[in-house]
């Protein structure tokens, strides 16, 4: 007999909503029963295929502003559900942080890129997905929105919450992303050894000195890691003192995962060999 | 629990009530007999349910039916008018770009939109967007010939 796992068959009956604000939002979400939020959907879709049942989908794409891109000196703030699409072609980010938009035209697949949000990548928690480590390395900030108002939080303390998001163990919503003087933020990152590691370096630039690293792995562990360390450095030197930064930022790292794609060894292994192939495209694209 | 909603589905409108839970690939299939969207992988990878929304390729498997409201739909048995094929539909047939033909409508959907975004992609560009695709048969040399003609075909009737 053949017992299917997964299928769009078995996504179990639930009541829709879509909500006009915010606060509309958060009060279905913490109204008794279950629930989850609708970004995109390819995940929560997805998730739903596998049986899990919930009382409310509460759509997000009647709350104005969720999807908004805007830049300014001191901040870029990036709605959660702004496409990935939007976010390769927003010519705001293309303005201050065009290594972004740079990075996000090979996220995903063109399909993936038109309906995925950066929110959605982020809250799915899927150790594979890049919008987490993207923005631990960009240092970014995680604008929460719950009844009692917005907070700003940096996205380090969201990443340990993530996976509880679809089971409906949170009661505030993510309605966007900052990224603090975007112009000074650089990103740089090598997935090619994808699914072992992805390997996302930041660095903070003033005057063409480096004044901060930071540095993130996906795919190498249940939630991608970050490690940061202060510099002040020219930034044409990075190629050269390369070798050391990366052994130091890798000895940084916790130990990855053993599994089926890649041993801890190789990982932690290719995270020095990729992080110094980082720091001399850095160091020659100041 | 179910959502009123209607949509334009290759120039038809249609004014329907779809189960919440309803996915936009079985609406096609299902009640609008549109079957040329196929389901391959259910999960947005495989590009064989690809169809446009509103000139964007999508994948019909994990999209809700809801989500298609007000939305200008086109299937591959849209994309022909007048019993005349599509330019990327004759460049597929010409250069032999299809073997069992499973993956074929997806992607000679998603070519199209290529296509109406950037009317001379180069290799790369082309092998990018045909990564949404999986070919089982792997013919991916005839597919990538069929794009190249097609961008031909479409600068011919431009000029």
């Amino acid at each position: 007999m053949l017992v299917a796992l997964r299928s769009r068959r078995q996504i179990a009956p639930f009541a829709m909503h879509r909500p006009t604000t915010l606060a509309e939002a958060i009060e279905l979400r913490q109204a008794p029963g279950t629930s989850a939020f609708l970004a995109g959907g390819i995940d929560l879709i997805d998730w739903l295929k596998h049986g899990h049942a919930i009382d409310r989908v509460i759509r997000l794409d009647g709350v104005p502003g969720l999807a908004d891109i805007a830049a300014g000196p001191n901040l870029l703030r990036i709605g959660a559900m702004a496409t990935h699409a939007a976010i390769a072609d927003s010519a705001a980010i293309r303005s201050v942080l065009p290594d972004l938009a740079a990075v996000w035209q090979g996220i995903a697949n063109p399909r993936v890129r038109v309906a995925g949000t950066l929110g959605g990548n982020v809250m799915a928690g899927h150790r594979d997905y890049d919008g987490l480590p993207a923005l631990l390395a960009l240092g970014a900030l995680a604008e929460l929105a719950a009844a009692a108002g917005t907070t700003l939080v940096p996205i380090a303390e969201l990443a340990g919450a993530v996976p509880a998001a679809f089971a409906g163990g949170t009661s505030s919503l993510v309605a966007g992303f900052g990224i603090a003087d975007p112009a000074a933020q650089r990103l740089h990152c090598d997935r090619s050894l994808r699914p072992a590691l992805t390997v996302w370096l930041g660095l903070t630039v003033a005057a063409e000195r480096v004044t901060a690293l930071r540095l993130a792995i996906g795919m190498a562990y249940p939630v991608p890691v970050c490690v940061a360390r202060p510099l002040d450095m020219d930034i044409a030197k990075l190629g050269r003192e390369s070798a050391c930064l990366a052994r130091a930022l890798a000895e940084l790292v916790p130990q990855p995962v053993s599994d089926g794609r890649a041993t801890a060894s190789y990982r932690r292994r290719m995270v020095e060999v990729v992080t110094r192939r980082l720091l001399i495209r850095a160091g020659g694209t100041a | 629990m179910s959502t009123q909603l209607s949509f334009r589905v290759n120039g038809t409108m249609h004014c329907l009530t779809v189960a919440n839970e309803l996915t936009l690939a079985d609406l096609l299939r299902d009640q609008l007999s549109l079957t040329g969207c196929k389901v391959g992988c259910d999960q947005a990878v495989c590009g064989a349910c690809t169809v446009l929304v509103d000139g964007r390729p999508v994948a019909a498997c994990a999209t809700f039916a809801f989500m298609a409201e007000a939305a200008d739909i086109v299937t591959i048995e849209g994309l022909s008018s007048t019993g005349r094929l599509d330019p990327v539909q004759q460049a597929f047939l010409e250069a032999g770009a299809i073997q069992c033909g499973y993956c074929t409508a997806g992607m000679v959907l998603s070519v199209h939109a290529l296509l109406r975004r950037c009317s001379d992609p180069d290799d790369a560009t082309i092998r990018a967007w045909l990564e949404a695709h999986v070919c089982r048969c792997t013919g991916y040399a005839a597919i990538l010939d069929a794009v190249r003609l097609a961008a031909r075909y479409l600068h011919q009737e431009a000029a």
